[in-house]
């Protein structure tokens, strides 16, 4: 289920369908600067990823590519049971089912890692901002499993689920889809 | 007898409707308010870019907007996508090669952000002649999310157009052209380096007077007067009516330098003119369909 509504706020294949009509023509298909250099280029999506985790690893104190607490931060993170966490952190988890769940699965990749559809959740980490204490947390929560949920809150909820937690205190907030 | 079956779904995009009571003083207000929060910095390619320049940017617009209409996106995709560009490029200096594959990224995220069945990044790739792949445009993605903050929520002009075309006292029926020419105008603005800090009030106003201007609207009493709507506008945007005068003549001076630029385009490539006109024919999405 939460396949389907991460998905919708991605392109999948499925859905290039509708669009499938306007295949584009050749004349606006066209290389504007010269070639791309491939290997330099993914060695500075690299450099930046790591940037990227390392400002985590400061603003949250927890290393992610350990997956283990850093000392002396603004937080205390400490491992609960998976049964002291509310369900749908483990409902669909889909790497393993540990109990402990400090380590949460899912997590541990450097290598930057996202499918074609443009899904990132393989290598989500997600704090909520209500309890940034509680490690419970941090397993990948299925954006909206719910079926309340609709596609434009889907959207949402994928585009809130980030790497990097910026501020911790912040209250949940959830982005007006459009300033309309 | 024979039965058939109808089926009538068709694959039509699903469009909310317009939600009038969004269109009061206090959404204005908090727009304005907001707007100030997604402009980009003016004089980026000075201070941040080393190689790139503003003829870039016109030549990465100008292959955005020939993608956009292609795919007929939402009018918003545009100038969202040229936003996030601008936004981008004012904090992270960039190589010239890649400033396709960052165009290419910020409309991948601006038809996430507004359409119901968005670009995928296969297509997109397809548009760069193949010189990028799927995953580097999902990894730029990535970063270009980290850049912008996660803040895609962007005010652009085409949120204004709404609120000043309920303001003033125009027939139903010219409400329509008077948005498709204000709509075009933005999208010119869009990929024109002059108007990159402009405001989007600002560049919405002097779209929506220009567009009156074009369009030879009249109203019963001298209310949609180029003067008395000017400062109509500004007072709306709380900006000084002189500024946005000079905004929407550097719109009509835009235009017009568009038009001749078309125009001797169109005569060394007659033919794929006459293609392109087809495609426009419904939506004046490009300035070539307006008749000043």
């Amino acid at each position: 289920m939460s396949d389907v509504r991460l998905s919708s706020a991605s392109p999948t294949l499925e859905r290039m369908g509708a669009r499938l009509s306007d295949q584009p023509k050749p004349s606006a298909c066209r290389n504007l600067f010269g070639p791309v250099d491939h290997e330099e280029l993914k060695k500075d999506f690299q450099r930046h990823m790591k940037a990227t985790e390392d400002a985590a690893a400061d603003a949250w104190n927890f290393d992610f590519s350990a997956h283990t607490p850093r000392a002396g931060g603004r937080f205390r993170w400490e491992a609960l049971d998976i049964s002291a966490v509310p369900g749908f952190y483990s409902r669909s988890a889909r790497r393993k089912g540990s109990n402990v769940n400090i380590c949460s699965p899912g997590n541990n990749h450097n290598e930057i890692n996202v499918d074609l559809n443009g899904n990132h959740d393989c290598l989500v980490t997600e704090e909520t901002a209500e309890t940034p204490e509680s490690p419970g947390d941090q397993r990948k929560r299925p954006a909206c499993v719910d079926s309340s949920c609709h596609s434009k809150r889907a959207h949402i909820c994928v585009e809130e689920v980030t790497r990097t937690p910026r501020k911790p205190k912040k209250p949940r907030r959830h982005p007006s889809p459009t300033t309309t | 007898m024979e039965h058939q079956l109808f089926c009538c779904e068709v694959d039509t995009i699903k469009r909310a409707y317009h939600d009038t009571n969004l269109l009061n003083d206090r959404v204005l207000q908090t727009m304005l308010k907001a707007e100030e929060n997604y402009l980009p910095s003016p004089n980026y390619f000075k201070c941040v870019q080393k190689e790139i320049v503003p003829k870039m940017r016109k030549i990465v617009a100008t292959w955005m907007l020939e993608v956009c209409e292609e795919q007929k996106c939402e009018e918003e995709v545009f100038p969202l996508a040229m936003n996030y560009l601008d936004r981008f490029l004012s904090v992270e200096p960039t190589r010239k090669t890649r400033l396709q594959l960052l165009g290419a990224t910020c409309m991948f995220l601006a038809s996430k952000m507004k359409e119901t069945v968005p670009l995928t990044a296969e297509k997109l790739c397809i548009y760069t002649d193949n010189s990028i792949r799927p995953s580097e445009l999902l990894q730029m993605e990535l970063l270009a999310l980290n850049k912008l903050k996660w803040d895609l929520a962007s005010v652009t002009p085409h949120d204004f157009i709404e609120h000043f075309l309920a303001k003033l006292p125009i027939h139903q029926s010219s409400k329509q052209i008077l948005r498709k020419h204000a709509q075009t105008f933005v999208a010119l603005c869009a990929t024109d380096v002059n108007f990159i800090a402009c405001p989007p009030s600002m560049i919405a106003a002097g779209s929506v007077v220009a567009a009156v201007q074009g369009l030879y609207l009249k109203s019963s009493d001298s209310s949609l007067s180029s003067q008395n709507l000017t400062h109509f506008l500004s007072k709306v945007i709380r900006s000084d009516p002189d500024c946005l005068r000079s905004c929407q003549e550097q719109i009509e001076s835009l235009l017009e330098s568009s038009l001749r630029q078309a125009q001797q385009h169109s005569i060394s490539t007659e033919t794929k003119r006459v293609e392109e006109d087809e495609d426009l024919s419904c939506t004046p999405t490009d300035v070539r369909d307006i008749n000043i």
